[in-house]
């Protein structure tokens, strides 16, 4: 008896909540397809990176014959490709999860890319050994591949988590993982271009490290927010 | 023959439910009201399934019907409605059972069976009771009072008992006590002390 009258009571909050939510629905206007959406994001970030690349480029007076020459070297451009393929599919599948109703198994569209992308460094590293044997393989530092990673990943990231707002409504988690990851690795692929590290295992550490380090610092970051929202 | 209407009958309910959901997009009120009126006592089935407190159902109810406002440009009304709003629904029960989680590794909640009594002055321990104001009124009542007082009362005897100790016929034992009495509740109220 008890219990039918608190649940009378609750469910009456819920008719009054409905209310509101009805007096407050105005129109809204249907996001685009995910695709069409993804493709405007990678268009506007490829255009940003490339600008960034293109000056820097300029200024330290390799010209564009250098940055282009790079790709006459075949692991270079495999690594290359991989790390905008991971990039690209990572975004796409961001997209994708951001939508309720849309399979999980988007998350998976980026692995592919991302382990061929992390073979081609550790192939790297391996030539590297064979060449020069364990002189090459000097693990330096250079802070300016990091500043530039996450540099170039904040503003994107910040500019994709817009996008996505609405991802919190069903796979947060998944989309932000995907989302840092195709930034950052859209930002790795942009300084290769101009940024030579001469040893693979730097690129490794560098590259590879600073994307884990955003993903790692963005899933964190979410859950928070998450966490606070829902608390 | 009956699989086939019911199939048919799911088929038209989940396309009036898009079709709902659409005209909500547009900014028809009246299929909002609808759709939320329509799709509430499902939500409500399935958190019942998770959690057992009427108040956590109805909460988690009111969790989803805000997400789904929130983000209500997401659907497609090309696709199925019911699909979007279960992914929407599972995320905000798998939320709150997450965070009562957390919640009850940190707090002990004591229901209120376990006190004595829901007045928070009947928990605690009394203090013993100051007699000495007792005492002194006692000791100010006529010789006949006091005696019956500290017979029937400090020494627990029946009047029976009284009356041959004192020699005092059981009326008058009788009377002396109810005036004793009589006296002691003004002396000790008017006194201002409640003991």
């Amino acid at each position: 008896m008890r219990d039918e009258v608190e649940r009378t009571k609750v469910a009456a909050d819920t008719n009054r909540l409905i209310d509101t939510l009805v007096s407050e629905a105005r129109p809204v206007r249907r996001l685009r397809p995910p695709l069409v959406r993804a493709a405007f994001w990678l268009a506007v970030s490829v255009a940003v990176i490339a600008a960034i690349a293109y000056l820097h480029a300029v200024r330290e007076e390799h010209g564009l014959r250098h940055l282009f020459g790079q790709f006459a070297d075949i692991g270079f451009t495999l690594q290359w490709l991989a790390s905008l393929l991971t990039g690209v599919t990572a975004i796409v599948a961001a997209f994708e999860l951001a939508l309720p109703d849309r399979s999980r198994a988007w998350r998976l569209l980026p692995l592919p890319a991302v382990v061929f992308w992390f073979l081609s460094i550790g192939y790297g590293c391996l030539t590297d050994w064979v060449e020069r044997g364990p002189d090459g393989f000097v693990a330096g530092h250079s802070f300016e591949c990091f500043g530039v990673i996450v540099g170039t990943s904040v503003p994107l990231g910040l500019f994709l988590a817009w996008m996505l707002r609405f991802a919190g409504a069903a796979w947060p988690m998944e989309t932000i993982t995907a989302g840092a990851l195709g930034t950052a690795a859209l930002s790795a692929a942009g300084l290769s271009l101009y940024h030579d590290l001469d040893a693979s295992l730097m690129i490794l550490i560098w590259h590879g490290g600073t994307t884990a380090l955003v993903v790692g610092v963005s899933r964190m970051v979410g859950r928070r927010m998450m966490r606070r929202r829902h608390a | 023959m009956t699989d086939e209407a019911d199939q048919r009958r799911a088929a038209d309910q989940a396309r009036e439910l898009a079709n709902l959901m659409a005209a909500a997009q547009d900014g028809d009120r009246r299929a909002y009201a609808a759709l939320l009126q329509a799709v509430t006592p499902y939500l409500r089935a399935q958190a019942r399934r998770y959690f057992r407190n009427t108040q956590d159902v109805e909460d988690v109810v009111q969790e989803i019907l805000l997400t789904v406002h929130r983000v209500r440009q997401t659907y497609d009304p090309e696709r199925p409605f019911m699909p979007w709003l279960t992914a929407i629904a599972r995320r905000r029960v798998v939320d709150r059972l997450r965070g009562k989680g957390r919640r009850e590794t940190r707090e002990i909640v004591i229901p209120p069976d376990h006190e004595t009594f829901t007045e928070v002055a009947a928990n605690i321990e009394p203090e013993a009771p100051d007699h000495s104001a007792l005492h002194a009124a006692v000791a100010a009542l006529p010789p006949g009072q006091r005696l019956a007082v500290e017979l029937l009362k400090f020494q627990d005897l029946s009047l029976k008992e009284a009356s041959e100790r004192s020699g005092m016929s059981v009326g008058s034992l009788k009377v002396a006590a109810h005036r004793a009495y009589k006296s002691l509740r003004a002396a000790l109220s008017g006194g201002g002390n409640d003991a």
